[in-house]
């Protein structure tokens, strides 16, 4: 007997009995839906955390202030930093040729006077702030490389690259004028007006100056690459910062003359990060990472991925005790057929092909099924814990495509379908053809 | 048949999460970037805002900033308090060279009358800001003119106008606007939020007249 024709009396058999069958890979497909969306939601959080810190990203991201290191804050996740000190481009080149750096990101922070859009959204207007002008810090980031730094879109989107007439407000904007995160999309589109401040003495006393842009704000975001209310291509803080750096001297304190106000360092996975911050500080500079943070969040998040993975294991025997059951079944039912194979020259090994075959195919079916519905429901639970986690300013889950994990999945359905079809075979082979037709 | 249909379903509906799921966050592609235009003002008490609520929505200058410039505009308010044409040239002027703005607007001569500055000194000032901000290469230079309400304005006007056409710059008449002077905290009065919604508006109309 061929593959062929195993495979062809395989799936003659599957469709005399397809309710058997369908129910068979049902609960196939259960378990596999089982043990492959709880896995893509532990890989999904780990991706958050652990690959994150493993390959590079945001939370293995070091900040650099312009500061020198304080010889008092040793070892902290937020050390206080040191006498003020300037990071421009060849402090920036410097850190970035240190060994195990990814890459190192500029931060702009210059001060501004924000005017809340005019026309506010009526959620705000309701708690607004009397229209007063707001004074803080306008962030400038390289929007390239959004998804190295610690910023996550709430609502609309980001501003064009190089852009200077669109801005991104933080979550804390909306809180100065009496807004949540929950009504974020009431104010993308509406307009706001920046005044970068430039003092002068104007002969008859200290004066204040402003340089006025409008910029439509173009979404909301949460982010801690610096301190500000609003964030805006580099372009657009650098051309701020160039008229506000031409203010008189002032009195001590004087104003910060750095042209980055912070660095962001990502370094090549968490296990390096001390020793980048240990460099950075030999440099000269102070540095902050939650790193101390991640660790613990590494532990729990791989207790919860056993955990998720034993629950899902369990769901996927039960489904191959299911396929056995059929099996044992399907052989009772079919001794006669059994028997004439064997009168006609089958031999046991070509009866347990049979048989394998077709534990394999209700497997291998029921796999594919499950590693869908497993995809979509875990879709789905992202979904709604991503519109949890931008409702409360927090950053997002994003969820892959798992193939090697679907992969596996559908793979491990399949060969636990043959371990749990193996024994029924076996004992539909070793039946003699007299006792077979001799039964029915 | 049937069986593979569904299967190619089950297959495309997998295919189809994948693609939607593989979508990240980002900026658009099209930059927002273009042109700027530069706007400076120039002014005493009125321009600086004095006498409205909030000056950086009720003061003319921005008013001004807000809806006859678009907006990819910079717009800086050089005006300060208690400016005659003296104190602009020295504190204000120095400004246009420094920003090499397109647009100047100008609103000066209001404390020159309460000072009393001499009409001859006076053109003469005049004659010399025009200079300053012409050398700044500004390509429209829009000077408005004294309201009555100002006080006795006619001699200044005339000097104004006459430099102004001598300038090749651009008038903006204020002799038949109502404006009206509002008490201001313990300062001389000063143009009231009204106003300056009427003193924005004559400018607007300059600037759209020629809007090149």
């Amino acid at each position: 007997m061929t593959w062929r024709d195993a495979i062809a009396l395989a799936r003659r058999s599957v469709g005399r009995r397809g309710g058997r069958a369908a129910l068979t890979v049902l609960a196939v497909a259960l378990g596999a839906a089982l043990l492959s969306s709880l896995l893509i939601a532990s890989t999904a959080a780990k991706q958050r955390v652990l690959d994150q810190v493993s390959e590079g990203g945001p939370l293995s991201g070091i900040k650099v202030d312009a500061a020198a290191p304080s010889p008092v804050a040793l070892d902290s996740d937020n050390p206080r930093p040191g006498p003020p000190r300037r990071i421009d481009d060849a402090a920036l080149q410097s850190i970035a040729r240190l060994p195990d750096v990814v890459s190192v990101l500029p931060i702009i922070a210059t001060p501004m006077v924000f005017e809340a859009p005019a026309v506010l959204p009526a959620a705000a207007r309701a708690t607004d702030n009397d229209g007063r002008p707001i004074f803080d810090s306008l962030i400038g980031i390289d929007l390239s490389r959004i998804n190295d730094l610690p910023v996550t879109l709430l609502s609309g989107r980001l501003p064009d690259l190089g852009s200077q007439t669109e801005v991104a407000v933080t979550s804390d904007f909306l809180s100065r004028i009496g807004m949540t995160t929950q009504n974020a999309a009431a104010i993308v589109g509406t307009e706001l007006t920046l005044g970068a401040p430039r003092d002068f003495d104007s002969g008859i006393g200290r004066r204040t100056r402003a340089r006025w842009t409008r910029a439509e704000i173009v979404g909301v975001v949460s982010q801690d690459a610096g301190s500000g209310l609003v964030i805006s291509s580099l372009d657009l803080a650098r051309a701020a910062q160039a008229w506000t750096a031409l203010s008189a001297p002032s009195t001590p304190p004087a104003p910060p003359t750095s042209p980055y106000a912070d660095l962001f360092v990502v370094a090549h996975g968490l296990n390096r990060v001390t020793e980048v911050r240990t460099e950075i500080n030999n440099v000269g500079y102070s540095t902050s990472a939650p790193e101390s943070l991640i660790t613990q969040v590494q532990r729990y998040v791989h207790v919860v991925e056993l955990v998720l993975a034993g629950i899902g294991l369990i769901g996927l025997a039960i489904a191959a005790l299911g396929i056995s059951n059929a099996m044992l079944a399907a052989i009772r039912e079919r001794r006669r057929e059994i028997g004439v194979l064997k009168a006609v020259g089958a031999t046991d090994r070509d009866v347990r092909r049979v048989f394998l075959v077709e534990a394999g195919t209700l497997g291998f079916v029921g796999g594919v099924l499950g590693a869908t519905i497993g995809f979509v429901v875990a879709r789905i639970l992202a979904t709604v814990v991503n519109s949890y986690l931008s409702s409360e300013g927090l950053q997002t889950v994003r969820l892959g495509v798992p193939v090697a994990l679907l992969v596996a999945v559908i793979g491990g359905a399949t060969l636990l379908a043959l371990a749990a079809g193996t024994l029924p075979a076996i004992r539909a082979a070793r039946m003699p053809a007299r006792q077979a037709i001799g039964d029915e | 048949m049937r069986r593979y249909v569904v299967l190619t379903v089950v297959a495309l509906v997998a295919l189809g999460a994948c693609s939607t799921a593989s979508k990240s966050k980002g900026p658009a592609s099209e930059p927002s970037t273009g042109p700027t235009i530069t706007v400076l003002a120039l002014g005493g008490s009125a321009t600086e805002g004095d006498g409205v609520r909030d000056r950086l929505r009720d003061a003319w200058p921005y008013l001004v900033f807000e809806t006859a410039f678009p907006r990819s505009t910079v717009f800086v308010n050089g005006a300060l308090d208690d400016a005659t044409l003296q104190h602009a040239i020295t504190a204000q002027a120095p400004l246009a060279a420094q920003l090499k703005p397109d647009v100047i607007e100008v609103w000066l001569g209001a404390d020159d009358v309460t000072a009393r500055t001499p009409i001859s000194l006076f053109r003469a000032e005049f004659h010399q800001l025009l200079d300053l901000l012409h050398a700044s290469g500004a390509r429209r230079i829009i000077v408005a003119d004294l309201p009555p309400a100002l006080g006795s304005t006619a001699p200044y006007n005339t000097a104004i106008h006459a430099q102004v056409a001598a300038a090749h710059a651009e008038l903006v008449s204020l002799a038949n606007v109502a404006i009206a002077l509002g008490p201001t905290d313990g300062l001389t009065p000063q143009p009231d939020t009204a106003s300056h919604r009427l003193i924005a508006a004559a400018f607007e109309r300059r600037i759209d007249q020629n809007p090149g």
